[in-house]
């Protein structure tokens, strides 16, 4: 790359900052809002934890162990929550602020800007992941503290990585969202709906094994569906990386195609929207 | 060419209504020509004012001119640089100022609005410091920086939102009905700042969308006038007004009773000209009438008036303005109320 192209580098990565303050900033004068994003996600495992223990009668179970490989229900499912946490967080992260610019009537202002509109995306997923790292901590030390979770903390920095080799197709299906609200103006039909899909395909609290064979078949077209069995097998079961190259192979391809496929629709639904004059519109 | 700062050729732009839809896309759909054969050209450094009714297409023209629409035919060059194939470079030369109050982040302070956008702008740090602190100081905004947007005034915003499309010093700035829905002493002011300080003093082009007439007439080099997205006549205000010839112009406010008031002026010998406006539905219609020597003709119009069942609500004489250019160039009004 030539000094410009540092130049330009280093001015979107400043704009991606830049992004993710203001985002910050904006988010925390809501306090009720931060208050509700602090509890909500740590009242769905809880439930969801307390949900299996009932069936079970103990925090570990046989048939789990059977199924994948450990018994431990609670950080099982606490490792499926936090995993699927980050994942929605930069799935949705930048379509929903993009709903919400349409909606405060800031878009047109920050499509008026020369920046990258992918740099203000990203601003955006990033703020998001970095208040979902703040609830995620609360989370996993309450449910420590209450119900006893059992992780390989020395993995912690492999499974962060093994994260960062996810992120990129997260990030690709996150512009195509924001693509997407951006012609469509909506956001909760889409997320709503989608959540409760992914709620079903995800091996969030239970194991992939137990789906209908068809209803798999979908589940491994979902990069995040990798993401959280390696990081589940990285931070419970104990696996080193390199056991771990039958979900990095796929993890690899979709950071590809889905950013290829994200940018790609992303332009295409700007293009769309200049065309058709509607981006002040919401 | 390096004489202009805004040339446009052949733009035309239809919209299409139902277009977009999804699951339920029209078969038919209905189209609007928001603009057709729109060729203008505004030089460095000039006030120009582009003049018409909602609806005439300007909105569109500046969205088209600072790349949030593409249009469908024609090109448009600001600042040397075409807003299709070099978006970014227009962008980063254009300063953008509209008529909404939502372009801001009502909950950020002021200060941390123009932080932001300044590093969106890509301004260098230490530019963008001082470049704020003068901004601010400038719009008379330096004392109430550090509070939320939300508290602001509609015109503090306004100038905030000035402030905003100046961050980055442009050549060009695209001021779409600045003042609209602005009391008139803030009105006044944000003129006054646009033609003395924007335009005299820091040189910059303007193109200022308006459907105020004294605005246009009193701000601008040149004027543009456009209905239904064409263009219908340029010049400067003065040379537009001689259109009207040395006719004065008497306004009447009249009521229609009985008879229709184009049936009483069309037995008036001695107009040059006549424009009627009003909502059709509504009884009360505005009279403007281009004659020489009013003051001779004024009790012979009355009497007609009266004769043809018309009650006369108010009557006044006037010099010729925009609007009369506009009303005999188009036979519509500016605005609704006139």
């Amino acid at each position: 790359m030539n000094e410009g192209g540092w130049h330009r580098l280093n001015d979107e990565l400043k704009i991606v900052a830049t992004v993710m303050k203001k985002e910050l900033i904006l988010y925390f004068r809501y306090p009720v809002w931060v208050l509700f994003d602090a509890l909500m996600p740590l009242l769905w495992v809880v439930s969801l934890v307390i949900y299996g223990m009932a069936l079970v009668g103990s925090p570990y179970s046989d048939n789990l162990a059977r199924l994948a490989n450990t018994g431990d229900y609670v950080s099982f499912t606490v490792v499926g929550m936090v995993v699927s946490s980050f994942a929605y967080s930069t799935l949705w992260g930048m379509s929903y602020a993009m709903r919400g610019e349409q909606w405060s009537g800031t878009l047109e202002t920050t499509f008026l800007t020369p920046c990258s509109r992918f740099s203000v995306l990203l601003g955006k997923a990033f703020s998001n992941m970095l208040t979902t790292s703040a609830w995620v901590i609360i989370q996993i030390t309450l449910v420590a503290l209450v119900f006893g979770l059992r992780i390989n903390i020395v993995n912690l920095p492999l499974a962060l990585l093994f994260f960062l080799i996810a992120l990129p197709s997260f990030i690709g299906i996150g512009f195509s969202l924001a693509g997407i609200v951006l012609d469509f103006k909506e956001h909760s039909a889409f997320v709503n709906f989608l959540s409760s899909l992914l709620g079903l395909l995800l091996p969030i609290s239970y194991p992939l094994s137990v789906l209908p064979p068809i209803l798999r078949y979908f589940s491994y077209l979902l990069p995040p569906t990798y993401a959280i069995e390696g990081m589940r097998s990285l931070l419970i079961m104990n696996s080193s990386l390199s056991e771990l190259t039958s979900l990095v192979v796929p993890l690899i391809f979709f950071d590809v195609f889905w950013l290829f496929t994200g940018i790609a629709i992303f332009i295409r639904e700007e293009r769309r929207v200049l065309k058709k004059g509607t981006l002040g519109y919401y | 060419m390096q004489d202009y700062s805004i040339i446009t050729n052949g733009i035309r732009k239809v919209y299409r209504k139902g277009e977009g839809g999804f699951l339920f896309r029209k078969k038919n759909k209905e189209t609007i020509i928001a603009l057709d054969d729109v060729s203008l050209s505004i030089k460095r450094g000039e006030l120009f004012g582009l003049l018409g009714p909602n609806g005439a297409g300007k909105t569109t023209l500046v969205k088209i001119l600072s790349t949030l629409i593409l249009p469908d035919a024609g090109t448009a060059l600001v600042n040397g640089y075409d807003v299709l194939k070099e978006p970014g470079k227009v962008r980063a030369s254009i300063g953008v100022v509209s008529s909404g109050e939502r372009s801001l982040y009502w909950k950020l302070t002021a200060r941390e609005n123009l932080e932001y956008f300044a590093r969106l702008y890509k301004v260098p740090d230490q530019v963008a410091k001082r470049r704020i602190r003068e901004l601010l100081n400038l719009m008379g905004l330096e004392d109430r920086a550090d509070e939320l947007v939300e508290k602001y005034s509609s015109g503090m915003r306004q100038k905030l939102a000035i402030a905003r499309a100046m961050l980055h010093d442009p050549e060009v700035l695209l001021l779409d009905e600045p003042t609209l829905g602005l009391d008139p002493s803030f009105s006044k002011s944000i003129r006054s700042f646009i033609r003395e300080e924007l335009n005299k003093k820091q040189g910059k082009t303007i193109l200022l969308t308006t459907h105020y007439m004294e605005e246009a007439d009193k701000m601008c080099d040149r004027v543009a006038f456009i209905t239904k997205g064409r263009i219908v006549a340029v010049d400067t205000p003065e040379r537009l007004k001689n259109m009207i010839g040395k006719n004065e112009v008497l306004k009447l406010v009249v009521e229609e009773l009985r008879e229709s008031v184009s049936n009483v002026v069309k037995n008036l010998p001695f107009l040059d000209d006549y424009g009627i406006t009003g909502m059709e539905q509504n009884s009360i219609k505005t009279i403007r009438m281009y004659m020489k020597n009013v003051d001779s003709h004024i009790q012979e119009i009355v009497e007609s008036f009266s004769n043809a069942g018309c009650r006369i609500l108010s009557l006044s004489v006037e010099k010729p303005t925009l609007e009369d250019v506009f009303i005999k160039l188009t036979g519509e009004a500016l605005r609704d109320e006139y």
